[in-house]
Order: C-alpha cells, then structure tokens, then sequence
C-alpha cells in the first residue's frame, strides 16, 4: 500500500471523525441550534488524488456518503450528495483550472497550486455538495428560497472549517 | 477488485453514477419519507456506541445546565405539594378527596443519543425501548416542553419524531383563554412553530403562554411548550398567524421524559367503535 493511499485513509477517518463526533454538536448548538447544516467531510471528497479512476471516486463517495448517513440516520442523504459531487468534480477542476493545468502526480492543495485557486475550487465543490444535499433534503423545489439560503449559510460556514483544517495540517498531497 | 474496476470502466463514469445515485435516492425516498419506514442506524451496534460515547461525554460537559434544571424542577415541585399551601378550607369532604382519582399518565425517563434539528424532517433516538414499556405514539416532553412522539421501537431503543417534522401537528391552546389550534412547524427554524387555526375573533396577545391542550391524549394537559413571539392575521385569511417561541431547546435536549398515557387503548377503541358504527 502506497503512502497515498494510506494519507487518504487516515484523512478519511480523521475527517469522518470529526464530523459525527464534533461538527454534529455544533450543529446541534452550543449557540442555540440553527438552520445550518455543517460539512467538513466534502474535504475528503475535493482532496482525493487527480490520478484516481472516476468510477473509483464515484465508489468512494458512495462509502463516505454511506459512513455518515449511519450517524446521521439519514439514509442515503450524505450519499446522495458525496456521489453527486464525486461525479462532478473533474467538470468543477475543469472551470477553475489553473493556466498551468494540472500536474496528476501532485495534490489538489494550496500547497501545491495556490490558495487563491483552492478556495475557489472548494467553494464551488462544497455548493454542488450542499445544494444536492438540501434539493434532496427537501425532496421537492417548493420553497426554493429557503432550500436556497440554507444552502447559502451551509456552504459558508463549512468553508470557514474547510480552510481552517487546511490551514492547520497544511496537506500535500 | 481490479475485475469489479474493469468491468465498471467500461460501462462508464454515467452509469456508476447512476446506480449509485438511484441506489441513494432509493434509501432516501424508502427511508426518510414522512410516511416512509424509518432508518433505525443509530441502533446498531456500532454507530449506537458511539453514540453512547458521545451523550456520555456532552452528559458529562452539560452536568451544570443539568443540575440547574433538576434544581428548578425540584423548586417547582415542591411548590406543587401541600405543604407549600396555605391551607385556606374549613373543613376537607374526605369523601371526595383524591379516592375517586385515578392515575391517568405514567412517565418513562430516557435519554437522547441521537438527535438533529437541521433538516426538514427531523427525529431522535432515545436509549430507552419496547423493554422499557415504549411503544409508538407515546409522546415524549422535556422540562421545558414537548419533544415529539415515539414513532417506531426497538427493544432497547426507540425512535421519536421531533416536533421539528414537517408533518407535525399538536393539538394546542393559549393557556386562561382555551382557544385551541394546531400547533405546526413551517419556518425552518428550531426555535419557532407556529399556531394555527385560531379565529382572527379571539383576543390574544404577545408572550401568552402556549400549552398542550385538554383534548390530546398523548400529552397531559397544561405543559407549557413556548410563548407567542408575534402574530398577524393574513390578508383575507379567517385565522391567526400565530408564531410561537418554543421554550425547548431542541438541539440541547438530553433527557427527556416518555409519556405513557394508561388508558389510550380505551380511548381508540371507543373513538374507533364510533368512527365504524
């Protein structure tokens, strides 16, 4: 097993870690609980490597989905949307690729490229993950407005936690 | 592996997507629809130690909220004793004191392991299930209120809809007044519900106290569940809109009560008999 390989699976576990252990209490609201759902996992899905296989991506995100939705009691929610933006991924680095392109042996970090490019990728990534989620959620598009600005408040606050744990670990790869 | 991998790189990225996404939507739509059977995950043995571990250490971080509200409580039961009367009656007709009443509610402590209040339709586990007693359509309160209504039960769990649901509908009155509606949750937001199907006739005002009312029998009448925030009455509409701040905080609910109601059977068979008749 390559090293790779392995970061990925520790990132996995730490990510999902914190996200059913700590994130959902913060949900749940030391500050009184609110509309926002928090996401810290869709990281995991925006850092797998560019040299991954898309079907296995797409299997990935199926699992990572599946591993939260059995905290969540929300089955298939969390996998609906880590399989939506698994798919979608290459067409969202295809809009914010860089003059460059990019190098497959490298990491999709701001590390590597720049941070300027990663916030505008993980930003993008994090609102297809979080509008799927909440269109699913909601399993209807009445009351669009507010699937809207839920997903609004989501997307922000999740990134504000995205960029932290990024800025703390600092990935490479 | 690598053969599953082959196969599934010649059907294409857009096929694997997918089934994987009909797979999701197939779970979802199956599992978390209002009328839909529910997903009991957080039951099984792993997720729900987890879980066990957290409420354990949240338990623990929230000792001092907890013994502040189980002292309030005391405070608030003791007044409710005798003792904490003056007594003001001449005489006491022992022939009509407390023989003729018998118990009507019973209560079931359990605690919360698992809980959300960020999605449309919102549930809770409780660590409590059909070996306790519990079974579905019990209502579930807290100090502070109304939490919700046992839908489904293991045998060491049980699975509550909260009153975040948007099926929701508690029959509720305006305390002093008894003008009664139907008490829903619309805004997405755990901190309101709202009242509906009052008359635009009636006299309310803001911070009247909202209860359960005399005519559920789920609940016991007279628990306070919020206050009224504001109210309008819609244009052409006939009724109140009545928006109601909840005295629970739903996400912080840690342990509740399961309310069971001693002679419910007796009630729906008879309410049954008349329905076929």
């Amino acid at each position: 097993m390559n090293s790779a390989v392995l970061a990925n699976i520790v990132r996995f576990i730490g990510l999902l870690l914190l996200q059913v252990l700590i994130i959902k209490q913060i949900e749940l609201g030391p500050i009184g609980g609110s509309i926002i759902q928090l996401f810290v996992y869709p990281l995991f899905l925006l850092l797998i490597p560019l040299r991954t296989s898309r079907e296995l991506q797409l299997l990935i995100g199926f699992v990572v989905g599946i591993s939260i939705d059995l905290f969540y009691n929300s089955a298939g929610l969390h996998a609906s949307a880590c399989v939506f933006l698994a798919y979608v991924r290459p067409y969202v680095l295809r809009i914010v690729e860089p003059r460059a392109g990019y190098d497959k042996t490298k990491g999709l970090t701001p590390e590597r490229i720049n941070w300027g490019w990663f916030v505008r990728y993980a930003s993008l990534g994090t609102l297809v993950h979080s509008l799927w989620f909440h269109l699913v959620d909601a399993f209807t598009f009445a009351a669009f407005g507010a699937i809207l600005l839920k997903t609004v408040l989501s997307v922000a606050f999740s990134l504000l936690f995205m960029f932290i744990l990024v800025l703390v670990f600092n990935p490479k790869d | 592996m690598t053969a599953l991998l082959r196969l599934l790189s010649r059907l294409g990225p857009l096929f694997l997507f997918l089934l994987l996404e009909s797979i999701s939507l197939y779970l979802v739509v199956t599992y978390n629809s209002e009328q839909g059977r529910l997903y009991l995950s957080s039951t099984n043995r792993f997720t729900s130690f987890v879980n066990r571990q957290v409420s354990g250490v949240t338990g623990y971080a929230n000792l001092r909220d907890e013994n502040q509200e189980l002292v309030e409580e005391i405070i608030d039961l003791r007044e409710r004793l005798g003792n904490a009367y003056y007594d003001n009656t001449a005489s006491i007709d022992t022939a009509l004191a407390d023989s003729s009443a018998l118990p009507l509610y019973t209560y079931i402590d359990a605690r919360v392991i698992n809980n959300s209040i960020s999605r449309k339709n919102n549930f809770l586990t409780l660590n409590k299930g059909s070996k306790h007693g519990l079974r579905p359509h019990m209502g579930v309160i807290s100090n502070d209120g109304v939490v919700g209504i046992v839908r489904q039960v293991s045998p060491h769990y049980a699975m509550v809809m909260s009153v975040l649901h948007s099926k929701t509908r508690i029959t509720a009155e305006i305390r002093d007044k008894g003008y009664f509606g139907a008490l829903v949750w619309k805004e997405q937001d755990p901190r309101f519900m709202y009242l509906e199907d009052v008359p635009k006739h009636h006299f309310i005002e803001l911070g009247d106290t909202v209860q359960t009312s005399r005519f559920s029998h789920i609940f016991p009448e007279g628990i306070a569940l919020g206050e009224i925030a504001d109210f309008s009455v819609p244009e052409g509409g006939s009724n109140f809109n009545i928006r109601v701040r909840l005295n629970t905080e739903m996400g912080r609910l840690r342990q509740v009560l399961v309310v069971n109601n001693l002679m419910s059977e007796e009630i729906e068979q008879l309410e049954e008999g008349v329905l076929n008749e």
